[in-house]
């Protein structure tokens, strides 16, 4: 539109009255509204916190028993995880313990050959796992 | 390459308990992140010297050093053990390099398999393959008929499995279903772990721990007695993963308390940049020290000084096993570590170590126990090191490492089909993966 000066300010001037009637007409009676319902909405939450407030609070303690309970449960499992590699590092060093033994065995065994004949025992058999070897290939003849 | 001219290699073990091993490892010292890769240089060298014959296959050094007649450095790493690749490179991208890293990249199939036709292993040991390609190589092994050996250090078939941190159901349940050889894992809860994914472990699985190195010392004489300063020391990765941030605050428990006669010392590259302020912030840094990476042979001779009377070991639950406490402990270190450990699973607490919840709380309580005198390091110091030397010592595992490779290498095969075949599977497979990781993601953006 080919407006001139003249016509552009008549027309802001009258795009800015309608603007300040809007303000006056509808918002400030809105804002007035939404407040008295905002004083209605707090007094109706007050009102129901009063009522239930027991009630909440028996949850919140709940729920408060519950992650203790759990935090409790969780650390009771990790002490029984543990017991329980605790346990297998034991059966594991008893297991370690009695190829010892064994191996001890053998080589007392072996001693007493020797005695009877006469065996030179190598360097080599030494070792607990040449020793045992050697008793086992002496048993099988 | 010439995979033209492929043969399937003879895998009668040679000269009797003799064997041609192919090892494979992503790293491979000097490049180490952890105990796995010394882990691996240690048994590769007792095989060589056992008379073995060995080729070690890794990624090309992330640092200058020496050719080595047995090393050939020529896969490539998919880095995905950067922290600045992984903050700062866009989201796709770090999909696609997790996805090569883990599943299967064609340049490292065709080094394999090169090497598979002129080395002609009698067995294929190998070790962690997150960052090779892994599933790809293990793939093509099964595909090719390759016996192998899998040292377990670490969860490594899940994390070959995943994306990140989901597993795929799929590729789990198709590793139960084809890959079989042995499995050498450090722990049972490497297993547990592995099999609590959906992955099942097919095949003979031989738990081993790890182990020391070295000759016994002398019998240490002198342990801490109360009203000395006590000294405690902890090594690995500086993380909260480890419990470092446990054991800042425990010794802000124990000053709270009272005690000031202790310090600790951690050694260790700091991964977690959260931890580096801690002492400072607890107010203890006159207590607790960052002293940076040290050598792993200087700090044995730093046990074996005695220069500490505690190694603390605060770490997560699923720590597979812990070599830095086994090496302390030999030396009449006395390791306090958190109880669910995987190393717990081998030393007895109270007996060979000190086990306590994974809570500063519980570590303070220990350690003040220790300065008030009521628990005597002395007999459980002496027991951890005579069973350390006697029973964890790589000479000793040794054989059972040998038995497990041997017999591999003994087991016959049946070859799926050729490494040309193998190779073209790879180029396909990493093709697929490239589009199903992009479509995925741009399926995405889309929702």
């Amino acid at each position: 539109m080919n407006w001139n000066p003249v016509e552009q300010n008549s027309y802001r001037g009258l795009i800015g009255m309608f603007q300040r009637l809007k303000e006056a007409v509808v918002r400030r009676p809105l804002r007035a509204f939404k407040a008295v319902g905002r004083w209605f909405e707090r007094r109706l939450a007050r009102r129901i916190s009063e009522r239930y407030a027991d009630e909440i609070e028996q949850f919140a303690a709940l729920n408060h028993a519950i992650q203790e309970l759990q935090k409790s449960l969780t650390a009771r499992l990790e002490r029984q995880e543990a017991y329980q590699w605790d346990h297998a590092a034991l059966a594991r060093r008893l297991a370690a313990l009695e190829d010892h033994v064994n191996g001890l065995l053998d080589l007392a065994a072996l001693d007493e050959d020797e005695l009877e004949r006469n065996v030179v025992r190598l360097p080599l058999t030494e070792t607990l796992a040449a020793t045992t070897a050697v008793g086992q290939l002496r048993r099988a003849g | 390459m010439h995979l033209s001219s492929v043969s399937t290699p003879d895998r009668t073990p040679a000269e009797g308990r003799r064997v041609k091993i192919l090892v494979i490892s992503n790293l491979y010292p000097p490049d180490v992140i952890g105990g796995y890769e010394l882990c691996c240089r240690q048994v590769v060298d007792g095989l060589l010297g056992r008379g073995h014959e060995v080729r070690v296959l890794t990624t090309s050094p992330r640092m200058p050093c020496a050719p080595e007649d047995h090393l050939a450095r020529e896969l490539e790493l998919i880095n995905c053990y950067d922290p600045y690749d992984t903050q700062h490179s866009r989201r796709i991208t770090h999909k696609l390099a997790l996805a090569r890293a883990a599943f299967v990249s064609s340049h490292n199939v065709s080094v394999l398999l090169d090497h598979w036709r002129r080395f002609q292993p009698d067995v294929v040991y190998l070790w962690n393959l997150f960052g090779v390609g892994g599933l790809g190589l293990l793939g093509s092994l099964e595909y090719v008929g390759a016996p192998w050996v899998w040292y377990l250090g670490d969860c490594v078939p899940r994390m070959l499995c995943s994306l990140g941190d989901d597993v795929l159901p799929e590729l789990a349940s198709l590793f139960g279903k084809y890959a079989r050889g042995t499995f050498m894992p450090v722990s049972e809860r490497v297993v547990q772990e592995i099999e609590a994914a959906g992955i099942e472990l097919k095949g003979d699985i031989r738990t081993s721990p790890n182990w020391v190195l070295g000759e016994q010392p002398s019998p240490r004489e002198k342990y801490y007695r109360p009203g000395e300063q006590l000294k405690i020391v902890s090594s690995g990765q500086m993380g909260r993963h480890k419990g470092i941030h446990l054991l800042v605050e425990a010794a802000a428990l124990l000053k709270a308390r009272g005690y000031e006669n202790f310090n600790i010392d951690l050694y260790g590259k700091v991964t977690d940049s959260a931890v580096a302020p801690l002492p400072v912030q607890y107010g203890v840094d006159d207590l607790v020290k960052f002293k940076g990476v040290c050598p792993q042979q200087e700090l044995i001779d730093r046990y074996a000084r005695h220069e500490y009377d505690i190694f603390a070991f605060p770490t997560w639950q699923r720590e597979p096993f812990g070599c830095a406490p086994l090496e302390a402990a030999a030396y009449g270190t006395v390791a306090v570590m958190s109880e669910n450990c995987g190393i717990g699973e081998w030393l007895v607490g109270d007996v060979h170590c000190l086990k306590v919840a994974r809570t500063a709380e519980a570590f303070a309580n220990v350690l003040a126990r220790v300065l008030d005198g009521d628990i005597d390091l002395k007999p459980i110091g002496r027991r951890a090191s005579t069973v350390i030397w006697r029973d964890f010592h790589l000479d000793l595992l040794l054989p059972d490492i040998e038995s497990a490779l041997t017999g591999a290498a003994g087991q016959p095969t049946r070859p799926m089909g050729t490494p040309e075949d193998a190779y073209r599977l790879a180029l396909l497979a990493e093709k697929l993966t490239k589009a199903w990781v992009q479509e995925n993601a741009c399926l995405a953006e889309a929702a």
